[in-house]
């Protein structure tokens, strides 16, 4: 298997981070929740990670270098992240000790688990990345600027006018005869 | 428009195809749509400005801005949170419109002209006439000659075979099933997709003209972008799948009678007491997305077709009565997804090439229908939907966390992650993914609520609430099985179930069931002059056949009792 670029290296938290911010809801006549919604996520992977250490699984050494200025979850090793990432999804923490909106509120949290992976998988094998410079400019001022590696890496070509793979048809539709059959 | 005899709300695939119908009646109709209107040269640029108030003009359908906003780019078209294609105001520096889902999941919607049609993969498969009949208030009967109808104007082709179609078909002949050429489906067994995209160019495979010739023509191109809005066509009204913004939208303008207003949410629905009527609808508020401000604008009758989750909420914040049936009875066909891994030795004798190329041709052009239990489609996303659909979310954890199956060393289930997710994705053009939905069944404790404490600019948002039931979960392990047994027929080395959570949303029906809250014609029980014409009147899943032909088809026949009622 070839050693790629991998979405850190493509700066796709980048990505996720700005499209938690941006679906964040505030309630209209309410004043803004205390802090924003990433960094409420990010509280979120901390109380899991934190979970999972005391849980005495954790398997390799915490390593605070590895993602300067990160808290316990970005310290902790990959299969490590992916355990307390599990541990969240399974709801097996306490849950009236995290932030708003995940306060005693399993279906968001397990939304965002799904979210999380999700969107790192999205902004990676998507175009985002070939944005290049204008990747992280608001949606309408963003230019393709290069062929994005996760179209390499999966040998999707791009947009296309067409391709010419007509293998021919199987049945003609029976238009205006009931619906009767017509191979 | 002034006084117009009908205002619509919702132009997607109910709205559009009863505004069309009304015109065609005589009848003058005002569309009311919350989104944007792409490919329209009173808005050339929908998501930067707010361009006109309205229009009703035909001529101003402008295929080379279409093209342009069309852009086939998966992120810019299908991010749910910042794309084009996104349930959300045009302006898209602004947050999506906000859903509450109390489970693991999100509703996947499209506001804009043409609603979720835009991004639909426009399957037109008829309801199963065994979850109609003795069942609905209306007869299978009744329904036939409107789904000939709308498949007729649409109009309705079966999908042409490319790579992944004929490898589905191949899997599924090895697994002992049949081909079903009937449009009445009462047997099990596969066929391909009656889908609302135009045949073919006759000159596809005419090496002398350019791909990008043919994409100004007339006809599908294969190029696969069905889920990413499909830009190619000569014209606005010909472009190649039919979403409502291309077919029934320009048939509606061509009447002369048709005003179509982008970017107004309806917020209330406005009625009065009448002497012999009883409470009645006589108008609604609106409020522009752009600018914020609210205004009423009135009609001689009402038609609500903002789909199963906005349908019940305007209900509901406009104080209409009572009724227990409102919001609730949701379905959602609990889908899962399944994905197979091949081999090229094993592909080249089978399709004579070493790859499937699951983003060539209809994004979804063939299907096994099980009457009573539901559908499997095979269906080829562009990459960054195929990773997060296939492999991003579920609700069995990370694969790799699991022991493997007993006996089953080819089958894993859940997220993958890291070198696994890696080498599924460099192995991309040699995968086929089967999408599968269930029929469940109707239960009043899932639906669609509002908690008049949690509320954006237009009212209290909608709460929604789904948990199968137990056919629903019984009938869609079924359907996984025969998933994976087709998947391996075919050559299949590795196979994942994704398995979706029930909450993830694409097939929302019956939250405004027919015969509960809105009679056989359409028309509110409790309202007069309120029709509904979206998902929501559906009594039940279907059988599990996608639900927009059956929801065009009753919009097709209530046009017909509205105006003879009211006109």
């Amino acid at each position: 298997m070839e050693t790629i670029a991998g979405a850190v290296q493509l700066c796709v938290d980048q990505f996720v981070s700005g499209d938690i911010e941006h679906s964040e809801f505030v309630p209209a006549g309410t004043d803004q929740i205390p802090i924003s919604l990433s960094k409420s996520t990010a509280h979120l992977l901390d109380s899991g990670a934190e979970q999972f250490i005391r849980s005495g699984n954790s398997r390799q050494p915490l390593n605070n270098r590895a993602f300067p200025g990160g808290g316990l979850f970005a310290a902790l090793s990959r299969i490590d992240r992916l355990q307390a990432l599990a541990l969240l999804d399974r709801l097996d923490l306490p849950l009236n000790s995290l932030l708003p909106p995940y306060r005693n509120n399993p279906g968001i949290i397990q939304t965002m688990i799904d979210s999380l992976t999700q969107l790192t998988m999205f902004g990676y094998y998507s175009e985002w990345f070939g944005y290049g410079t204008t990747r992280l400019y608001p949606p309408e001022c963003r230019r393709i600027a290069f062929f994005p590696p996760g179209w390499r890496l999966s040998g999707y070509p791009g947009p296309a006018f067409g391709y010419r793979d007509l293998r021919g048809y199987i049945l003609k539709y029976p238009h205006g005869k009931g619906g009767c059959p017509n191979g | 428009m002034a006084d117009p005899d009908v205002i619509v709300i919702g132009s997607g695939g109910g709205g559009a195809v009863i505004a069309k119908e009304l015109g065609e009646k005589g009848l003058q109709v005002l569309v009311l749509e919350a989104g944007p209107w792409y490919g329209h040269s009173e808005w050339p640029e929908p998501n930067k400005e707010r361009g006109a108030q309205s229009s009703s003009s035909v001529e101003d359908l402008n295929v080379t801005l279409y093209k342009e906003q069309y852009s086939k780019l998966e992120g810019e078209m299908n991010d749910l949170i910042t794309g084009r294609l996104r349930w959300g105001p045009a302006d898209r520096n602004r947050p999506p419109w906000y859903r509450n889902v109390t489970e693991r999941g999100f509703v996947w919607q499209n506001a804009g002209v043409g609603g979720t049609t835009q991004s639909y993969l426009a399957n037109c498969p008829r309801a199963f006439p065994g979850s109609v009949d003795s069942i609905w208030p209306i007869s299978y009967r009744d329904l036939i000659p409107y789904y000939e109808k709308v498949e007729a104007t649409l109009p309705v082709e079966f999908a042409p075979v490319t790579s992944k179609e004929e490898l589905f078909f191949y899997g599924a002949m090895k697994a002992g099933w049949q081909l079903i050429p009937d449009l009445n489906v009462t047997t099990p067994g596969y066929r391909p997709q009656p889908n609302a995209i135009l045949p073919t160019n006759r000159h596809l495979t005419n090496p002398d003209y350019s791909l990008e010739q043919l994409s100004w023509m007339t006809g599908c191109t294969l190029a696969g972008h069905c889920i990413n809005g499909c830009p190619h066509g000569p014209s606005v009204d010909k472009i190649a799948k039919r979403s409502t913004n291309v077919s029934y939208v320009p048939l509606a303008l061509r009447t002369g009678r048709v005003t179509i207003r982008p970017n107004a949410y309806a917020i209330r629905i406005l009625t009065e007491p009448h002497p012999s009527e009883g409470q009645r609808a006589i108008g609604v508020r609106i409020r522009d997305t752009w600018t914020g401000e609210t205004e009423e604008l009135m009609a001689d009758v009402m038609v609500l077709a903002a789909g199963a989750i906005e349908s019940p909420r305007l209900w509901l914040n406009s104080g209409l009565p009572s009724n227990p049936w409102v919001g609730k009875g949701l379905v959602n066909h609990y889908f899962d997804w399944v994905t197979g891994m091949f081999d090229e030795k094993d592909l080249i004798p089978i399709l004579g090439c070493p790859e499937i190329n699951p983003f060539v041709g209809h994004t979804s052009g063939g299907r096994l229908d099980y009457p009573g239990l539901g559908s499997i489609m095979v269906t080829g996303l562009s990459p960054g939907l195929a990773a997060s659909m296939s492999f991003g979310i579920s609700q069995s954890g990370y694969s790799n966390l699991h022991p493997p199956y007993g006996g089953m060393p080819w089958y894993a289930q859940g997220r993958i992650a890291g070198p696994e997710l890696q080498h599924w994705m460099e192995n991309y053009r040699r995968t086929l993914s089967l999408v599968i939905f269930a029929d469940d069944e109707v239960d009043i404790r899932n639906g669609v609520t509002v908690d008049p404490l949690n509320k954006d600019e237009h009212g209290p948002v909608p709460k929604v609430r789904y948990v199968p039931g137990q056919q629903g979960e019984k009938n869609r392990l079924k359907l996984v099985r025969i998933a994976v047994d087709i998947l391996r027929k075919a050559g299949a080395r590795k196979v994942l179930r994704t398995d979706w959570p029930a909450s993830l949303m694409i097939h929302m029906e019956s939250t405004m069931r027919m015969g509960f809250v809105v009679d056989s014609n359409g028309e509110a029980y409790q309202v007069k002059r309120l029709y509904i014409a979206d998902n929501s009147v559906h009594f039940n899943a279907l059988g599990g056949a996608n639900p927009t032909l059956t929801t065009q088809a009753l919009a097709t026949r209530t046009a017909e009792q509205l105006a003879e009622t009211y006109f």
